[in-house]
């Protein structure tokens, strides 16, 4: 594994529940989890040893994760600019323990585990196995005052069947 | 005839492999690792024999997810792996040290196992039948980077 600078927890402090594979590849690379009272967090594979993966979870809010889905924000500036000001840096081993929590800044990530400037999201990054995946991204970037017709028109490449275009007037 | 992973299909309440997969003679691309790679043991294992604790995450909770955690991931062309790999680097640069070093070819051909359509990307699934031995199929043919 490559080299991290940070502090080390005695154990990862958050309690969260993954919610939907975002980027998945025979594995999930980036996941949405959320903790008790809904705030949104994201685990980013970074890199795997003979004992464990590494992950860095950090805070989105529902703004900065809509904007990401939607291409206004690219997973490289998620990651270099964390709501908290910091990331955590979690590795599991085979059977999900935990076995070492950093805290880390953004300015001490290796290279190695900084995305593209041209990192944007597109949803054909969903698993496509994962029937669940569009619905529950779809609930969790609900939001009223966002214009509904186009995530839903992203998300499913056209406007769902079935379904009344609503008025956003 | 049955599958490499009989004893565990036969656990799921789905129909798998799908009933959309059949035998075909097909050239396919895989990611692999290099021999000298400490997972190069593992280049043709599906991710639920690699990893069975994932069985227990969000992702397998269905029959049907778990199913797919039994097949394996090929390209149909030298191009759509390669452009995979430019879209799963762009937003992880370390990403080799998950899926792989190389790029292998081979042929899958019809006593292998039951193949699935294939996608957009170009990306399908392989259900290995009982005996089948990619490893001496695949041969590397370029790195990654």
């Amino acid at each position: 594994m490559q080299e991290l600078v940070g502090y080390r927890l005695e154990h990862f402090p958050l309690n969260l529940r993954d919610i939907v594979d975002l980027i998945y590849f025979d594995g999930p690379l980036l996941t949405l989890f959320e903790n008790e009272y809904g705030d949104s967090y994201l685990y980013y594979w970074c890199d795997v040893d003979e004992q464990c993966h590494r992950w860095l979870v950090f805070r989105v809010t529902q703004k900065t994760l809509r904007f990401y889905v939607t291409q206004k924000l690219s997973l490289r500036e998620l990651i270099l600019n964390p709501v908290d000001g910091f990331l955590y840096s979690v590795e599991l081993d085979d059977e999900l323990e935990s076995r070492q929590t950093y805290l880390v800044q953004p300015k001490n990530l290796p290279p190695k585990y900084i995305p593209a400037v041209d990192s944007y999201y597109d949803f054909s990054k969903l698993d496509a196995e994962d029937t669940e995946a569009k619905g529950l991204l779809l609930e969790k970037l609900w939001d009223e005052k966002h214009e509904l017709s186009d995530l839903l028109i992203k998300l499913f490449d056209q406007f769902p069947v079935g379904m009344n275009k609503p008025s956003l007037a | 005839m049955n599958f490499k992973y009989q004893k565990y299909l036969e656990r799921l309440f789905v129909q798998c492999p799908p009933s959309d997969y059949t035998s075909q003679e097909r050239i396919a691309f895989r990611f692999v690792f290099e021999p000298t790679h400490k997972n190069y043991k593992n280049n043709f294992l599906p991710v639920l024999i690699l990893k069975p604790a994932r069985q227990t995450g969000r992702r397998f909770k269905k029959d049907s997810s778990k199913c797919q955690g039994y097949a394996l991931s090929f390209f149909e062309t030298l191009k759509n792996i390669k452009q995979r790999y430019i879209e799963l680097k762009r937003d992880n640069p370390n990403i080799c040290e998950q899926i792989g070093t190389h790029i292998a070819q081979g042929v899958i051909e019809k006593e292998d196992g039951l193949v699935s359509p294939i996608d957009k990307k170009g990306h399908f699934s392989l259900h290995e039948f009982e005996g089948t031995q990619l490893e001496n199929k695949f041969r590397i043919i370029c790195p990654l980077e």
